[in-house]
């Protein structure tokens, strides 16, 4: 605990140069557009965006879509552009500049969990798609994204709240009523059964940060930490659905269950400021995970169950440099702008096949594993003439892969006496120009190549580390007709030169050969009234093997959402409120071997209410109670040991999120 | 914005696919048509009983080029399959076996399970070129999977297929028995127990050889 007891300590420090209490709201869009696709989300928008949790605040990139088949406490699978992120394996997300995706994470490479991060301390997000920013290093493939940790309001509240799903949470969260956002304590507890069969959830959040001034360098320092237990429904299938014998919203005897644990904590001194500034951020990590799950029953090992147990433990740290000047050159202003990173994760990992009473019978991973990375990067911002806006940009980056210890054929957990290693460089150009930056009307170009670096269990001493390598182009179209109304149309271009994919049976890569991604995107967005605003989002996306012309699978073609946000003017009067509406279309995925997913339809709702310091709080999953689908897969399995098993592919359904009420009542103390 | 159009309108756009569809196909199993046959060295074989056991036909598309993402993305080899058990007497009329259930798309292979103790009876006699006579008795408890079994077709759930039809050979199954082996146990009949047979006659029975698969349009 002693991460979330540092911030607390060097709260107590006294400062020579405190800023006033001034409350610090980042205004969307106020940071400058790079790419037409780019968005951000200020606190404001993120109090009025349904989410259940940080990671539901991803939705709001147009183009993303996530399957939560996991229940309430494992990372999402999200979906972006044409790619199966799987869990965060092209989706490269930091919060405050930490990189949160777990590199050879025993369940999925790039793991990205945001459980740690409650919404309350989401001060804002910045939403890129595509890999043009060069300050974006590994897993940075097809998007990424950056969450701002703060407190909003000053002063301590205690919320209490229930809901339909048969769950309640208590949340306290306290500011200084003199300080910055990034002082803040917060505790949190949130437990559930869930609405169906084994998907009960428990979860506790503790988190504190401090924020101060040294005269013009901002100090600060926080930590966030999560432990959670939770049920996995895992999957049905779609005849045994159809026959009656199980419900949309039941599960298998032989579904799975997750224990989840994170400490993440940073350190951090920058210099803002108009024509040069710098940043230095110190992080480091704690991370325990445990998951079982069983996919298809018996299919595979008849006589013990096809039951899996993963676990891992580890810590990472890392450094990050930045720095950026102005300079004044034949009239114009250029931003020249450039860092380090610096990552270093150790890991030990085990996998186990179980038996229905959770046994282990065989093993199958021992491992032990240290990965690191290293990178710098450049751009330079130029602006020849004030209606077009240049930014070439490189990131050079070292990955590095130690295999300590593993298993053999014959299940014995061999230590390396001289460990395996592996080696990769990369270098990825960066370019985005903008044409008439400041005007109504202003078009966008960028090209970017993005990385993920190996899976450690997959590679061979002396090897060079295979590295996936994506490189999209860009092209966007911005038009502001008037005040508060928006309408952006962007083009995108995506190809692998060779898809990596590792088998985590065989432990080692596999070539899926080159693929390519076509997709636009339409944007539109409306002030209809000062309190009220609207947004509709339409995403197509093409994505196939480039020799085959077969279809990506799961990898959604539609996507589009349109939402209604709404808060009162009038922010310093004794009632405040805001509100969102958002519902979002998922068209047919285009499955393995020809197969089709359902669309869905889903409408969510959030809402809050503050009188007299009194807090209403309202959320609403699936308000038409729409019974829809988040995961279709296609695999053949068998749930009834005592039947002869097919082996014909069947389609296998997670459960969307059904119809919930969750209700919150609070009281704010100054 | 009217909800309403716009989901019809985007469930419109996004609902033009191709769906692979399902189709069942009726299946039998046929073996000899004559009970006599000539090997391809003169040896005459005359069959008085032959039958096997069979169980769980299944189909299988062409390996892909491409290794697809292990686990989920991957949907199976099997487009095509039978569950169940048969007693085949390969000297009698063809046996319905029931209706296949198949995926549309390409089928390259085929296999099928050898299952009962014993999964295999072939008895006759073997008239040598000198006019020696060989009786034997092949009773064989195998418990393997005949995999591989080729085949080239492709289903369609549009025009579906008269029938498939599983055809068991017992000539081929008996082509690589050496007739002038030794009866070592010298019981005048040739069994699995004499001289190289209990090699020579399960590996014709296992052959892909000895089973063919032929979709009847």
């Amino acid at each position: 605990m002693y991460f979330i007891i540092l911030p607390l300590l060097l709260a107590t420090v006294s400062f020579a140069d405190e800023a006033d209490g001034d409350e610090e709201i980042v205004v969307e869009d106020e940071l400058p557009r790079g790419t037409a696709s780019e968005r951000f989300l200020d606190r404001a928008a993120v109090q009025v965006f349904p989410a259940r949790s940080a990671d539901d605040l991803l939705r709001a990139m147009p183009g993303l879509h996530q399957s939560a088949h996991g229940g309430h406490g494992k990372a999402y699978q999200y979906f972006v552009r044409g790619f199966d992120a799987v869990h965060g394996a092209d989706l490269a997300v930091s919060l405050e500049g930490i990189p949160l995706n777990e590199p050879s994470n025993i369940h999925g490479h790039g793991y990205l969990d945001l459980h740690f991060l409650p919404t309350q301390l989401v001060q804002g997000v910045e939403l890129y798609k595509g890999a043009s920013r060069a300050e974006v290093g590994d897993f940075g493939v097809a998007a990424s994204a950056d969450f701002h940790l703060g407190l909003a309001e000053p002063g301590l509240l205690a919320q209490v709240g229930a809901g339909t799903d048969r769950s309640g949470d208590l949340l306290l969260a306290w500011r200084p009523p003199v300080g910055e956002s990034g002082d803040f304590a917060l505790a949190q507890v949130d437990a559930g059964l869930g609405v169906g069969e084994h998907r009960g959830w428990r979860q506790l959040n503790l988190a504190a940060g401090v924020e101060r001034w040294l005269g013009m360098t901002r100090a600060r320092a926080f930590a966030l930490g999560y432990h959670g237990a939770f049920e996995s429904p895992g999957v049905i299938r779609e005849d045994d659905l159809l026959d009656g014998s199980i419900d949309l919203y039941g599960a298998y005897p032989e579904a799975g269950d997750g224990v989840s644990s994170r400490l993440i904590a940073g350190a951090e001194l920058a210099r803002p400021g108009t024509g040069s500034g710098w940043n230095l951020l110190a992080w480091g990590a704690m991370r325990g995970l445990e998951l079982s799950r069983n996919f298809t029953g018996y299919a595979q090992h008849p006589d013990h169950g096809d039951g899996v147990l993963q676990g891992q433990q580890g810590g990472a740290f890392g450094l990050r440099a930045r720095r950026w000047t102005d300079l004044a050159v034949l009239g114009a202003t250029h931003r020249l702008a450039g860092g380090v990173d610096l990552r270093v994760d150790s890991l030990d990992q085990w996998e186990q096949g179980i038996e229905p009473d959770g046994s282990a019978w065989e093993r199958r991973i021992d491992a032990g594993v240290q990965q690191g990375s290293a990178g710098a990067w450049g751009s330079i911002q130029l602006h020849p003439w004030p209606w077009l806006e240049l930014e070439p940009g490189l990131r050079a980056e070292l990955l590095g892969v130690r295999l300590l210890r593993r298993i053999d054929d014959d299940g014995q957990v061999v230590i390396t006496p001289a460990p395996a290693m592996s080696w990769a460089p990369v270098l990825a150009p960066k370019a985005r120009a903008v044409l008439l930056p400041q005007g109504a009307l202003s078009l966008f170009v960028s090209y970017g190549r993005g990385f993920r670096s190996p899976e450690a269990r997959g590679v061979e001493d002396g090897d060079r580390a295979p590295v996936s390598i994506a490189d999209t182009e860009e092209l966007g179209l911005r038009w502001e007709p008037a005040a508060g109304v928006e309408l952006t149309l962007v083009g995108f271009h995506t190809t692998v030169g060779n898809e990596l994919i590792f088998d985590h049976t065989a432990a080692r890569f596999l070539s899926s050969g080159s693929t390519r991604r076509l997709g636009g995107e339409a944007l539109a967005g409306a002030e209809l009234l000062p309190w009220l605003r609207s947004e509709l989002e339409i995403t197509w996306t093409d994505g196939r093997y480039q020799a085959t012309g077969e279809p990506l699978p799961y990898a959604p073609r539609w996507l589009a959402s349109a939402g209604l946000y709404g808060q009162d003017v009038d922010r310093g009067g004794p009632l405040r409120w805001s509100g969102g509406l958002r519902g979002w279309f998922l068209g047919p995925r285009p499955l393995p071997d020809g197969f089709y997913s359902h669309p869905a339809f889903v409408l969510d709702a959030t809402a809050d209410v503050e009188l007299r310091r009194w807090v209403l709080e309202l959320q609403v999953d699936n308000l038409l109670g729409a019974r829809w689908r988040d995961g279709e897969f296609v695999y053949p399995s068998c749930f009834d040991p005592d039947s002869r098993c097919s082996e014909l592919p069947a389609l296998h359904i997670t459960a969307g999120e059904p119809f919930a009420l969750r209700i919150g009542i609070g009281r704010r103390f100054q | 914005m009217r909800p309403v159009l716009f989901i019809s309108v985007l469930s419109l756009a996004a609902c033009a696919h191709e769906q692979r569809e399902s189709l069942s196909v009726p299946t039998r199993a046929i073996g000899l048509d004559a009970v006599t046959f000539t090997s391809a060295d003169g040896v005459e074989i005359q069959l008085e009983e032959a039958w096997i056991v069979l169980a769980d036909l299944r189909l299988e598309a062409p390996a892909t080029t491409a290794a697809k993402h292990p686990g989920h993305d991957f949907s199976g080899a099997t487009s095509c399959e039978l569950l169940g058990a048969w007693e085949l007497d390969l000297l009698g009329e063809a046996r319905e076996l029931g209706e296949a259930s198949c995926l549309d798309g390409e089928l390259a292979t085929g296999r099928v399970v050898l299952a009962a103790e014993p999964a295999l009876v072939l008895a006759g006699t073997a008239t040598l070129v000198d006019e020696t006579e060989r009786p034997f008795l092949f009773e064989l408890d195998l418990d393997d999977e005949i995999t591989g079994i080729p085949m080239d077709a492709v289903l369609d759930a549009a025009t579906p297929p008269a029938g498939l039809v599983l055809s068991v050979s017992p000539a081929t199954m008996l082509s690589f028995v050496d007739w002038a082996s030794e009866d070592s146990d010298g019981d005048d009949l040739l069994t699995t127990a004499d001289d190289l047979l209990g090699n020579t006659v399960p590996f014709g029975v296992v052959s892909t050889n000895s089973f063919s698969l032929t979709i009847e349009d």
